[in-house]
């Protein structure tokens, strides 16, 4: 009796509880967990918005794998990650060791600026450098031909412009990396670095044992964060490039929102977005197994 | 000690140089940005000379009335478009991220961990790679063309419950049981005293909710079909692909979308970055 009496209580407590999770709960089901499964079932389907779905098996993803444009599309995103990551790691690993060197002064100034753009728009910031990088009176042709560099057509050279997608993406986003590295490095205990000195280390030593083994979480996040954080890029591509030239900055992102606002073809757009659903779950998975391991 | 003098002297001035230079880098698009939508001609952005647009001539508000006097579609709706969307998506984001944060973080949930769990984990499909399923799904709910639409949806983001859920950790549970000895309501303990406590998360997530929803591009631009539901980042892609307006017109409207978020990050610069960072620093 007295059991039964806890039971109902628990009971009781615990409904109260959810119903106050129910609401978030409602709205992240509904705007970004059912998406990702309805398009897993769409991804079957011959998807048309005014008659109807009819069911077509795997007949998606097979036009998508023997899509010329389409395998261009990942094979470019992969081109693009797997040169934004290491580069992103390098540029904030220098700023932030710059940053806490320890008789800079107003260090939170700067690293406040570096953060500025991250957290402006992606459509202002695309259509500035769109102009920047205009080949006749574009800044970074003016620049170039100061410092005596060859004035390249950066919107149209298809040897050129995704470099420039990657140059203005870390301008955008290093800012977050850099706070990464710099909270890693300024938790470093600097006895370790004396300890090291009294043993005779030089700079490499110390920073190939102390410095980098510290900051074994940042590069870890970095990675994580920036897969993320890079797999998503699509406003630049839809202002500014539109995946031209010769489709060399066509990122799946802005490709699947091209299949299905340009060609219509839901269908495929949908079982695209289960493979860039599959390759985000799989890329984290090997990050987190090559990082644990280690450990 | 006079030759470490000097090696530290020889580092500062090569660590500022490289500050200074990456600062001028970070900062030289948004002053160029500013500059064009006050210049009343072309001439300063053609020409070939660097500093030649920093020369004070022909500079007015000319190229703001210009967007002003559009008509389709109107500034004044676009940009109460962006507030209005901006504004409610923060309030809902946060009002039911803070229940939930609350309840995850100081009571036994059943499958407590699951639930936060699955709630960070809508952070790793970013809304640009949702967007296209996210469309078919308002249309099947018949909220594609509306402000509920882009409001809801934007309104489905988990740093919120992230922040608080972390602060909430902080708070000690000592709080929680002597009120609950002293007869308080779980309504009563939430507002009267974890709301109150959680003001500087709470602040910190409003403002990062703010700016996000504020930015957010692929959400208007799949929702709003009809031009009177465009909010100024759409605008202004929209602009730039027509004839009709010139480019120091659309650096006027780059500048009414900036100015407000930079001048709030100015101002709150501690707290933001602590909350974007929530997920990924630890202190």
């Amino acid at each position: 009796m007295f059991g039964s009496n806890i039971k109902k209580k628990k009971i009781k407590t615990q409904s109260i509880y959810f119903l106050f999770i129910v609401p978030a709960l409602i709205i992240f089901i509904i705007f970004r967990a059912w998406p990702i499964i309805y398009s897993f079932i769409l991804s079957f389907f011959d998807v048309n918005i005014i008659s109807g779905n009819t069911f077509i098996g795997l007949k998606n993803y097979i036009s998508l794998i023997h899509d010329q444009t389409y395998i261009k599309s990942l094979l470019v995103t992969i081109r693009f990650t797997s040169i934004i990551l290491p580069l992103t790691i390098i540029w904030s690993l220098f700023v932030s060791i710059f940053l806490d060197y320890k008789f800079l002064r107003y260090p939170n100034f700067f690293k406040s600026l570096f953060f500025m753009p991250f957290v402006t728009s992606w459509v202002v910031i695309s259509l500035i450098w769109k102009w920047f990088l205009n080949s006749k009176f574009g800044l970074v042709n003016q620049i170039f031909s100061i410092l005596h560099l060859p004035e390249q057509n950066w919107l149209t050279n298809p040897k050129v412009t995704l470099w420039a997608v990657i140059v203005i993406t870390i301008w955008k986003m290093g800012g977050y990396f850099i706070l990464i590295f710099l909270a890693n490095l300024q938790i470093i205990d600097p006895s370790l670095y004396e300890a090291a000195e009294v043993d005779g280390a030089n700079f490499w030593n110390k920073f190939r044992y102390i410095t980098l083994n510290a900051l074994k979480p940042a590069f870890y996040i970095t990675l994580i964060t920036g897969t993320i954080f890079y797999f998503r890029t699509f406003v630049i591509i839809f202002a500014m490039t539109g995946g031209d030239p010769l489709g060399t900055t066509d990122l799946l992102a802005y490709h699947t929102y091209q299949l299905a606002f340009r060609s219509f073809e839901f269908g495929q757009a949908s079982a695209s977005i289960v493979f860039m659903f599959a390759i985000i779950v799989v890329v984290l998975l090997l990050q987190i197994a090559f990082f644990e391991r280690k450990d | 000690m006079k030759i470490s003098n000097y090696k530290r002297f020889f580092y500062l001035i090569l660590i500022y140089g490289f500050l200074v230079l990456v600062s001028i880098v970070i900062i030289y698009p948004f002053l160029w940005m500013l500059i064009a939508s006050l210049k009343l001609s072309d001439r300063a952005m053609f020409n070939k000379s660097i500093f030649e647009i920093f020369k004070f001539k022909d500079i007015g508000f000319g190229n703001y009335s210009a967007l002003v006097g559009l008509s389709s579609p109107p500034l004044l709706i676009m940009a109460l478009n962006s507030i209005v969307t901006a504004v409610v998506s923060t309030l809902i984001n946060i009002v039911v991220c803070f229940f939930a944060a609350y309840m995850l973080a100081k009571h036994k949930v059943v499958g407590g961990k699951y639930l936060f769990f699955f709630f960070i984990s809508t952070m790793i499909i970013p809304q640009e790679v949702v967007a296209v399923p996210l469309y078919l799904v308002l249309i099947s709910l018949g909220l594609i063309n509306s402000y509920q639409g882009i409001i809801l949806s934007l309104s489905a983001e988990s740093l919120s419950i992230i922040i608080l859920y972390r602060f909430f950790k902080e708070i000690p549970n000592e709080i929680i049981e002597a009120s609950y000895i002293d007869g308080a309501s779980e309504l009563n303990l939430i507002f009267k005293i974890i709301f109150p406590l959680s003001w500087p998360a709470v602040m910190g997530a409003i403002l990062i909710q703010f700016i996000t929803s504020w930015n957010a591009f692929i959400i208007p631009l799949i929702t709003a079909i009809d031009e009177n539901l465009y909010t100024l980042q759409i605008g202004m892609s929209y602009f730039s692909n027509t004839l009709f307006i010139d480019f120091r017109s659309i650096m006027a409207l780059g500048s009414i979308i900036t100015i407000p978020i930079i001048l709030i990050y100015v101002l709150t610069q501690k707290r933001v970055i602590k909350g974007i960072t929530a997920g990924s620093i630890k202190e």
